[in-house]
């Protein structure tokens, strides 16, 4: 089948005493397997004529292309992190090192209100307060509160009450509330959401 | 001239290489030191000579391409080998995509593909053999290659596979096995 100027695969690539060792194993396993091993020379397999001679001119030709292609990396030796430390030394220069800190800068305060809202967002709800912990903020704030803001929802939440509040009882009324009318001021300003 | 190729040391080559404007000539000598084997190691496990002759191609410009990064850890020969099987187990892995043969039919076509090929000259044992071969699992067939065709000791292989020793062994025993009973079947 096959013709005589094919090159077949030469038996001579392999040191003696690996083959040795190698047949003496495959005794022990397998002895007709061995047997045949023996006795057959090659695999069958054959290149075309002169196709290793081609093969290393393709390839060569493909390894010259690739070093015109590519001269700074290919014709320099060293290794990858040589490479990799020469590029940042590159960026590090006083305009780009200025540039690098300021994009920094910008995404680490990204980056911060990123999460800030993202934690605002998401408000365990084991967390909200009852209503003693409500009315306790409230009086331990009282001077964040706007007095007239305070008299506003007062009046709004409480129209029946015949008593003006003024800033003067503004302290006492305070006083004489109960949680609910705490509550009720707290809904109807909707300080929940 | 092949003898002078072969009795060259790795290290001459790498040191060529590395050497600013002796790359080719470095090159050049890897090449004929190592690609017949590397294309024959190949070709037993893509079969098909130009199937071969591409991945051969491929992992020759992989190599030229990635032997800066050689460190030397491990031997350039088992190197070599480690690329140009990982080459063929990715061409394989394609052509097994675009296929949906069984085993026993890529058996059957494959000693088809074999008489009809004219790069193959073999009698019927080695077709037997072959067709023995493609009814093991990838993993057993390589390693299998690796002992009984390019009689490699259990250290290369276990360095071009990353496999232990042990592992190794039990893999060769059984695809042996395997292997002894279809020639007796056959």
């Amino acid at each position: 089948m096959g013709c005589q100027d094919y090159q077949e695969e030469p038996n001579n690539y392999y040191a003696m005493s690996e083959k040795e060792d190698i047949l003496r194993e495959l005794q022990d396993i397998a002895p007709e397997l061995a047997k045949f091993k023996e006795e057959q020379e090659g695999t069958g397999f054959q290149v075309p004529p002169r196709y290793f001679r081609d093969l290393t001119q393709v390839v060569m030709n493909e390894v010259k292309e690739d070093l015109q292609d590519q001269p700074s990396s290919l014709a320099k030796p060293g290794r990858w992190w040589q490479a990799l430390l020469e590029s940042v030394q590159s960026l590090i220069q006083p305009k780009p090192a200025l540039a690098l800190a300021f994009i920094g800068l910008l995404l680490a305060v990204g980056f911060w209100f990123g999460q800030s809202n993202s934690a605002l967002d998401t408000v365990n709800p084991n967390l909200a307060m009852n209503n003693d912990d409500l009315e306790a903020y409230v009086l331990a704030n009282i001077d964040d509160f706007e007095t007239d803001l305070l008299m506003d929802m007062y009046a709004e939440t409480f129209p029946e009450e015949e008593e003006q509040i003024t800033e003067e009882n503004l302290d006492e009324l305070l006083q004489e509330m109960d949680d609910e009318d705490f509550e009720d001021l707290w809904d109807a300003e909707n300080f929940n959401e | 001239m092949q003898t002078a190729v072969a009795d060259i040391k790795d290290e001459q080559i790498l040191t060529l290489i590395q050497k600013q404007g002796q790359q080719e000539r470095g090159f050049r000598l890897l090449l004929q030191k190592y690609q017949e084997r590397l294309y024959w190691h190949i070709r037993k496990l893509v079969i098909d000579h130009e199937d071969a002759n591409d991945v051969t191609q491929n992992c020759l410009i992989k190599v030229f391409r990635g032997i800066q990064r050689f460190e030397g850890n491990s031997s350039l020969y088992t190197w070599l080998y480690r690329i140009a099987t990982n080459e063929s187990i990715t061409f394989l892995n394609k052509k097994k995509k675009i296929g949906t043969d069984s085993i026993d039919n890529k058996a059957l076509s494959l000693a088809e593909k074999l008489q009809a090929d004219v790069y193959f000259d073999g009698n019927a044992i080695q077709i037997a053999l072959q067709k023995a071969l493609q009814t093991l699992p990838e993993k057993q067939r390589i390693v299998f290659q690796l002992r009984y065709f390019e009689e490699m000791s259990y250290q290369q292989m276990s360095e071009v596979l990353g496999t232990s020793v042990g592992g190794l062994k039990a893999s060769y025993h059984h695809a042996v096995k395997k292997v002894e009973r279809a020639l007796k079947a056959a």
